[in-house]
């Protein structure tokens, strides 16, 4: 893909012409021997020239959705779709198979509030967040704030208050 | 190219240049530095195309553009191959070891098939027939003189602990079985085998692929699926799925071949998108391609639902209308027709040409689709027809040049249009009259207007991006994009760092649906959003990081040059 590297690759310079633009045998044999057609040309009919570049990158057409929380990019590798919500995006770093609502639930009735915070964060699921947090008693709230190290498990449980504090629920 | 795992899924090996490196896996646990090289191997002469593990684990065969296959041990310290398989006549694009270990299948590039099977020499072996010595023996003279299968016995044992290994230095792989595919059509472009159910799958480079029961290589399934070339097959693990891709029509399909239907059937535009739209819900996406396709998919599921086909050129321009049921899609193109489909039965109800065929480079309607207009090459004209009556309401002259692109406010009944003339004109559809113009010194290419029509953006060849006040026909701010846009250099650029930048600027734009950002990307590895109030950059994001270098074989180069 063209246009990636902020620098040009000087190695790949020869008085002054890029290797690139010499079709070496990778090339071909990547292309099975033959050229791309030209763009536009869907029944050959139109015109039957021929090319042998490489893409660049670069963005076509772009458009936000109507719900406001992703846009549409369409670029050389195909359509990218970005989007602002982190809870539909699941990724399972540091998820271990003993993590389950179940033994959230279990760490509750332990009183290891603690432990059942930092895995319901690991397991992204609001409802298991959210009874987590109300399972703390009010005296333990110091203590569990405290033994609570990691940042990204701060910024998670951050957000997660933030959206509640929106919603009112405790206020009425 | 080719990387693959061990069956063990102890260890994976992958190919560069004429060697190959098996590597540890590492484990789930993190750990500092968790990838240790095991082994390199090389040997070769030419670069190596593929690779494939032994059911045990223990040893790998690599096949070459040197028309040789090698067997190594994985265990073994030194690098000198157990065996050299020759023979084939053009480069070995598939190696794989059969159920027992014991058979080696090679697929080369012409279509050549050979079976190579293990036997133990008379030293290592206790009670093994002696008949089939003689059997392969005979095979191996009459086999012409390109036949070489060659042994080396490994001295230095140290290392050596299974015995299956002890075994395969008694012995030597010869050639069993030599299939050469008469009736294929074109090259094989690439293999895959199921090595539990003993099937060959492979592609040709004409679209058919086929399945082979080895050894034998009896044909039970082969079916065409295109003109293009395959670029890759894989069957899953229990071998009634079959997969099938084509990079060149950007195809991937997955094929049951026991009931022969279809799992799922997918493909991308051919050589890339031009436009695209949100649907008013924004669970729709429609995009338009330079291979005149329209597709329709799912945001969710990223699973295109439909393609239309009717256009016959590059798809400028895109438009989702009407809701619910009475939803469409109208689409302009090159080809001098704007096409509209309902999403209902996904038909093309409505085709709206202008009196002369004229090449539409821009697309706007309104929300409900009464009036679809569109920008033309050349006349310089605006053409605005009525959906429902399929008529040509107006023709709008006074741009000097052809129209980059157009945007409709559906509450004000404004047209916007951008020029190549410079101009950004802002049009009163039903009054055929021209409101304003903005005037600028270079190309405008794409505008959008705020959600309630009081402010309109525009991007210009000079890398900025100009808001303009609709009532007042002022300008409110410009934002200079280019810093943003740098970066990123073609491996064919002529032209100094500085120079480029000179070369960047935006080729579409969109307001958020607050109007408080600006979304903005053009010829550049970069989106930036902008804040529209305070002109600055919020964010941008890089559209790609895929470098896709070919590695190449530093002989070839100096042949080029000499001569």
């Amino acid at each position: 893909m063209e246009g990636i590297l902020d620098k040009l690759r000087s190695d790949r310079l020869v008085d002054g012409i890029s290797l690139d633009n010499i079709p070496s045998d990778n090339d071909i044999q990547i292309n099975n021997g033959k050229n791309h057609k030209l763009p536009g040309n869907a029944s050959s009919r139109l015109e039957n020239g021929d090319r042998n570049i490489r893409p660049s990158v670069m963005c076509l057409a772009l458009q936000f959705s109507p719900t406001g929380h992703e846009f549409a990019v369409a670029t050389t590798q195909g359509l990218q779709i970005f989007c602002l919500d982190d809870e539909l995006l699941f990724i399972p770093v540091d998820l271990a198979v003993e993590v389950t609502p179940q033994t959230i639930e279990l760490e509750i009735s332990r009183r290891n509030f603690t432990k059942a915070l930092l895995m319901s964060t690991q397991l992204g699921d609001k409802e298991t967040l959210r009874s987590s947090i109300e399972a703390i008693k009010l005296e333990n709230i110091e203590l569990v704030v405290s033994s609570i190290g990691d940042v990204k498990v701060i910024k998670i449980l951050l957000q997660f208050i933030a959206e509640e504090l929106v919603s009112l629920y405790y206020f009425n | 190219m080719d990387v693959k795992f061990s069956f063990d899924d102890k260890f994976f090996a992958i190919t560069y240049g004429h060697g190959c490196q098996i590597w540890r896996t590492p484990s789930a646990i993190r750990e500092f530095s968790p990838l240790t090289l095991v082994k390199t191997i090389v040997g070769h002469y030419d670069d190596v195309n593929c690779l494939g593990w032994s059911r045990d684990s223990q040893s790998v065969i690599i096949g070459s553009r040197d028309l040789t296959a090698r067997v190594f041990y994985r265990a073994v310290h030194n690098n000198t191959a157990l065996s050299i398989l020759a023979g084939h006549r053009d480069e070995i694009i598939g190696v794989y070891f059969g159920k027992g270990d014991d058979e080696i299948y090679t697929v080369a590039l012409d279509g050549g098939i050979f079976t190579w099977k293990f036997e133990r020499t008379a030293v290592a072996m206790e009670s093994s027939s002696d008949e089939d010595n003689e059997l392969s023996d005979d095979e191996s003279t009459s086999s012409d003189n390109e036949f070489i299968s060659s042994t080396y016995s490994h001295r230095n044992n140290r290392t050596v602990q299974s015995s299956s290994l002890l075994q395969r230095h008694g012995g030597k792989w010869s050639l069993a079985e030599r299939q050469l595919l008469r009736d294929h059509h074109g090259e094989i472009s690439c293999t895959s085998f199921n090595s539990d159910s003993s099937i060959l799958v492979l592609g040709f480079s004409d679209g058919v692929f086929g399945l082979y029961e080895m050894p034998g290589c009896v044909n039970i399934h082969r079916i065409s699926v295109g003109n293009n070339a395959l670029s890759a097959v894989t069957l899953n693990p229990t071998g009634e799925w079959l997969a099938v891709g084509s990079s060149i029509l950007g195809q991937l399909l997955i094929w049951e071949w026991k009931s022969e239907s279809y799992i799922l059937k997918q493909q991308g535009h051919l050589y890339g998108l031009n436009v695209l739209d949100f649907s008013s819900e924004g669970q729709f996406v429609v995009t338009g391609g330079e291979d005149g396709k329209v597709k329709l998919w799912n945001t969710l599921s990223g699973f295109c639902i439909i393609t239309f086909k009717d256009h016959l050129a590059p798809v400028t321009g895109v438009k989702f209308i009407g809701q619910g049921q009475g939803r469409a899609v109208i689409t302009s193109s090159l080809d001098g027709t704007v096409r509209a489909y309902d999403l209902l039965r996904y038909k093309n109800f409505r085709t709206l040409t202008a009196p002369n065929s004229v090449q539409f480079t821009a697309l706007a309607a309104d929300h409900m689709g009464e009036v679809v207009c569109a920008g033309s090459m050349d006349p310089f004209s605006i053409f605005v027809w009525s959906l429902q009556t399929g008529k040509l309401l107006e023709v709008l002259a006074g741009h000097e040049g052809p129209i980059s692109c157009l945007e409709f406010h559906t509450p004000t009944s404004m047209l916007a249009s951008g020029s190549w003339d410079g101009t950004l004109k802002l049009w009163n559809v039903f009054g055929n009259q021209c409101v304003e113009t903005f005037e600028h010194g270079c190309d405008v290419l794409s505008v959008a207007f705020r959600a309630d029509g009081k402010e309109v953006a525009c991007t210009t060849t000079s890398g900025n991006i100009n808001i303009w006040d609709v009532e007042n026909g002022e300008q409110l701010a410009t934002i200079e994009g280019r810093r943003d846009l740098f970066g990123g250099r073609t491996n064919t650029d002529r032209i100094s760092n500085e120079n480029a930048l000179k070369t960047k600027f935006f080729t579409s734009i969109a307001y958020s649906s607050d109007g408080s950002c600006i979304l903005a990307g053009g010829k550049s590895k970069y989106v930036c959003i902008y804040s529209v109030s305070t002109a600055v950059l919020v964010k941008k994001f890089q559209l790609s990081h895929n470098r896709l270098v070919y590695q190449f074989s530093y002989q070839i180069l100096v042949k080029t040059f000499s001569v």
